[in-house]
């Protein structure tokens, strides 16, 4: 049964994958007509492809960092002290995880209109930075909890201060875990469409809402150019994973609610 | 019993060509240091662990190939592996239920085995609510209601603590004669194999370095490692010099050493030259203010233990020599004390003469 | 550092989510209970009303229905993505050979990383009229079907999307359970398939409970993939929302339908935490 479900999970992506090859211009017919380059060519040329796809990266990167500093130190809290109400907060840190995407966007779009902010990019990472901050928090919680406090204590009696203690002894423990959460959040912020949707504007396009503007328009192969050029990228990273910190660290990492 | 059984992981070889039989109603202890396959021939018994090579049997049948879940063989977990989602009751009648026994007849059985470990009534509590020792002994219960034909036990007593562990060896060695099954016991600590058993084997590296009741082999280990496995003894080396009534081994340019010819433990008759192990039982040494005995050495008292019920002299015999003398209070002894100046002496019935480790034989 | 200053890290992190969500969705309820003013959406006229919500709740309106689609399709969905997930997660919980696990594990992970829009239309291409299934059957000999617009391509179209997170959270769980309680039943008598249904599966609820929440939450609020394949045959509250939003502009109705959906999000949410503690009483130590 696992097998089937792995054949489950890998075939239509493979199917993507053949297809992006396909001269065609309409995507959809199954057995390829032919191989050829052009789709991929035309996205590497074209502006608003290309340009979508470093202010996807952009973005995502800023808020991986955002995340990171808001999000490790209430991880900390969260994971090493009582305190009252600790779980009521966890969920309402948790909540944008629950609100579909499409309220979240609307509901900012409003808010930014009244607050008088009209900078699409500004708006657009502060919203990633909210959909994207409780996976942030949950999987560095999950890793702070996770790590042997003794090799710290340690550290402490031997008369490292908090802060010193936390670089030299704690980080290198907990680096697996950081890492893992940036990269979920990244993935999180990179592929968002429905919120960027509304928060963009010609100007700011990021790859997944060019995408989909183009997708409205005209249903060609690029599509599955991209989505492919998208899959080989994350084998990429998969691969860098595996080499530096073990994929096994990985399942550590998936939020859990009601913890 | 088991028949020249091999068990390979990737390139280390965790069991060696094992071969022994285990008697009826008798408790036999694998004994030895971590890694040395005792757990891993233990698990093989049972069914966790795949045979390489070889075979086991029981009662006669061969059972290598045989699943786990149809060897009808009970055993008892280091971290015991209750089922923490079930009561103590279920925990129990768990094993029943594969051996078609009707309602009336489990709750029998399962109160049977509750009384046997002395925890009555105890059916309708969760495992996480009983301490340490009673877990353990649910654990054992579980494994014995089945009524099977063989016990195992991998290190059961590791996690409680001392006073704990004494009370619960007494304890399971009841059990075990009240029950009459053959059982198989695993465990690290020497002290526990040694009051624990009917029999002892000593494994090392995989491979089985004595096999004995556990005064022969405290008294009379086959090889260093079985001498200094057990117990603390003194260990001096030398060489022999002669060997015509009695050995005379020069343990270094100055010294020698008398032993009885008797007392060499090994396959080939030991010659001069060889180079051998003294073992020497620390209890058996004696300390006095004049050379008494046949081997005999001045030293001066270097540091001195003081375990409660006896007292440990270690004495500096000069040139890097010290040797372990244990005596016990209140025998009218005098105490001694640091800087002290005597003599260390034993007669030559008194140590072991054993082969050499490195080559294991004379 | 002082005793109570460590709280003040909590202070950046609570303070924008709070600005960010709560603010707005202030002025999303605010916005709800207001009248629908055609061609000046953002307008706020009069007072307070429940128009709105009544509009929402009658029965002869077809939102409910839409919400019914919702929750229904979803829990489908839920279901039989938490029953394929375990498998594979449990494969990668206990399997010994390294390797299998490795290039298993690669695959989910990556499978995760594929984006929506992608996954969305790699479906398009296998369940449409030219597409991987049709031209199989074509060439089988039966008849081309209608996939795309059904409740069964979105239903695959979830399964796909939340597959991944399903197995990442599961396999985190199976290994909480301790193999040697697995083999203490095996050494009882207890076959394996037994074992599973007896020991295994119980000791793994709180995380299939886990994943279920989290796939639900996923699921319900998925936007493209009933969109497209769905191919406006079943709105989800998400796409009802949108067009409510961005085709009648109608921001009363819109606000008033999300606040409904994240009060019974909220609901669903308290409750399946307050079960999972209870759940996680009885199965550890």
């Amino acid at each position: 049964m696992a097998a089937t479900t792995l054949v489950f999970l890998i075939l239509p992506i493979l199917v993507v994958v053949i297809l992006s090859f396909d001269p065609r211009r309409y995507l959809a017919y199954f057995p390829p007509a032919g191989f050829t380059f052009k789709w991929y060519q035309f996205l590497i040329t074209s502006p608003t492809m290309m340009g979508g796809l470093v202010l996807s990266v952009i973005i995502a990167t800023i808020t991986v960092v955002n995340c990171l500093v808001v999000g490790l130190p209430c991880a900390y809290c969260i994971a090493r002290r009582q305190f009252r109400g600790k779980e009521l907060l966890l969920n309402f840190l948790s909540l944008p995880m629950l609100i579909p995407e499409v309220v979240i966007g609307i509901s900012l779009l409003m808010f930014f209109t009244r607050a008088l902010l009209y900078d699409s990019l500004t708006k657009i990472l502060l919203a990633h930075f909210l959909f994207t901050f409780p996976y942030m928090l949950r999987a560095l919680t999950a890793t702070l909890v996770g790590y042997d406090k003794s090799a710290e204590e340690a550290a402490l009696v031997l008369g490292a201060n908090q802060i010193q203690a936390f670089a030299s002894v704690v980080f290198p423990l907990i680096r697996a875990g950081v890492i893992g959460g940036s990269i979920f959040a990244f993935f999180i912020s990179f592929d968002n469409t429905a919120v960027t949707l509304f928060l963009a504007d010609p100007f700011t396009r990021t790859l997944p809402v060019a995408l989909f503007v183009r997708l409205k328009s005209y249903s060609d192969p690029v599509i599955a150019a991209a989505s492919t050029l998208l899959i080989a990228l994350s084998y990429l990273i998969i691969i860098l994973l595996e080499k530096t910190v073990g994929l096994d660290k990985f399942t550590g990492i998936a939020p859990l609610p009601g913890r | 019993m088991y028949a020249n059984v091999f068990k390979h992981f990737g390139n280390a070889t965790a069991v060696d060509n094992f071969s022994l039989t285990v008697n009826k109603r008798e408790l036999l202890t694998l004994l030895g240091p971590s890694g040395c396959g005792k757990t891993t021939t233990l698990r093989m018994t049972a069914g966790l662990e795949t045979v390489d090579s070889g075979s086991i049997l029981i009662n006669g049948k061969d059972v290598t190939t045989v699943p786990i879940y149809r060897r009808n063989l009970g055993m008892v977990f280091q971290n015991y592996a209750l089922f923490p989602h079930m009561t103590v009751f279920d925990n129990l009648a768990f094993g029943l239920k594969f051996r078609k026994k009707t309602k009336n007849e489990t709750t029998k059985l399962v109160d049977e085995a509750l009384r046997l470990v002395a925890l009555p009534g105890f059916g309708d509590r969760y495992p996480r609510q009983l301490s340490g020792g009673q877990q353990q002994r649910i654990a054992l219960a579980r494994a014995l209601v089945i009524e099977p034909e063989v016990l195992l036990l991998d290190e059961p007593l590791s996690n409680l603590d001392m006073k704990l562990r004494r009370k619960m060896r007494l304890e399971i060695r009841r059990i075990q004669r009240e029950v009459g099954i053959t059982t198989i016991y695993v465990t690290h600590d020497q002290e526990e194999a040694l009051t624990m058993s009917d029999r002892v084997a000593i494994m090392n590296a995989g491979r089985i370095m004595q096999v004995g009741r556990p005064r022969e082999i405290y008294q009379c280990p086959n090889s260093q490692f079985v001498a200094n496995f057990i117990g603390e003894p003194n260990l001096l080396h030398g060489r022999i010099l002669s060997a015509n009534r009695e050995f005379v081994i020069s343990i270094d340019s100055q010294r020698k050493v008398i032993a009885m010819l008797q007392n060499a433990s090994s396959e080939k008759p030991a010659s001069v030259g060889d180079s051998v192990s003294l073992c020497l039982r620390p209890e058996r040494v004696e300390l006095n203010e004049k050379s008494i005995h046949k081997n005999s050495f001045a030293g001066e008292i270097g540091i001195i233990e003081y375990l409660g019920s006896f007292v440990r002299y270690y004495v500096d015999l000069g040139r890097g020599l010290t040797l372990a003398c244990t005596r016990q209070m209140g025998l009218g002894e005098p105490v001694r004390s640091l800087g002290e100046k005597v003599y260390i002496g034993w007669e030559p019935e008194d140590c072991l003469v054993l082969p050499e480790e490195r080559t294991g034989e004379f | 550092m002082k005793r109570s200053s460590w709280q003040l890290l909590l202070i950046p992190g609570a303070a924008l989510v709070g600005a960010l969500l709560v603010v707005p969705l202030v002025m999303l309820a605010d916005m709800s209970l207001h009248r629908y003013v055609p061609f000046a959406p953002s307008i706020v006229v009069g007072g307070y009303t429940l128009d709105s919500y009544l509009i929402f709740f009658n029965p002869v309106e077809a939102y409910l229905r839409v919400l019914y689609d919702t929750l229904a399709i979803s829990l489908y969905s839920v279901v039989l993505t938490i029953l394929l997930g375990f498998s594979i997660a449990h494969f990668l919980a206990r399997t010994k050979h390294v390797r299998m696990r490795k290039l298993v594990m690669s695959i989910t992970i990556a499978s995760f990383f594929t984006g929506t829009l992608v996954r969305v239309y790699s479906w398009v291409i296998m369940l449409g009229q030219g597409g991987v299934v049709n031209t199989v059957l074509y060439a089988l000999g039966f008849e081309r079907l209608r996939l795309i617009g059904t409740d069964t391509a979105i239903i695959l179209g979830l399964i796909h999307s939340s597959l991944s997170l399903a197995i990442l959270v599961l396999v985190g769980s199976i290994r909480n359970v301790d193999p040697s309680v697995e083999q203490a039943a095996w050494t009882l008598g207890a076959d394996p398939i037994t074992t599973f249904i007896r020991i295994t599966l119980p000791l793994s609820m709180p995380g299939i409970l886990a994943a279920f929440v989290i796939l639900y939450a996923w699921d319900a609020t998925a936007f493209l993939v009933p969109m497209i394949l769905g191919a406006g045959t079943h709105l989800f509250i998400a796409n009802l929302i949108y067009d409510k939003f961005m085709s009648t502009t109608n921001f009363p109705m819109g606000s008033a339908i999300s606040v409904v959906f994240i009060l019974i999000s909220l609901l669903f949410f308290s409750l399946s935490s307050a079960l999972a503690k209870k759940l996680g009483r009885t199965t550890h130590d």
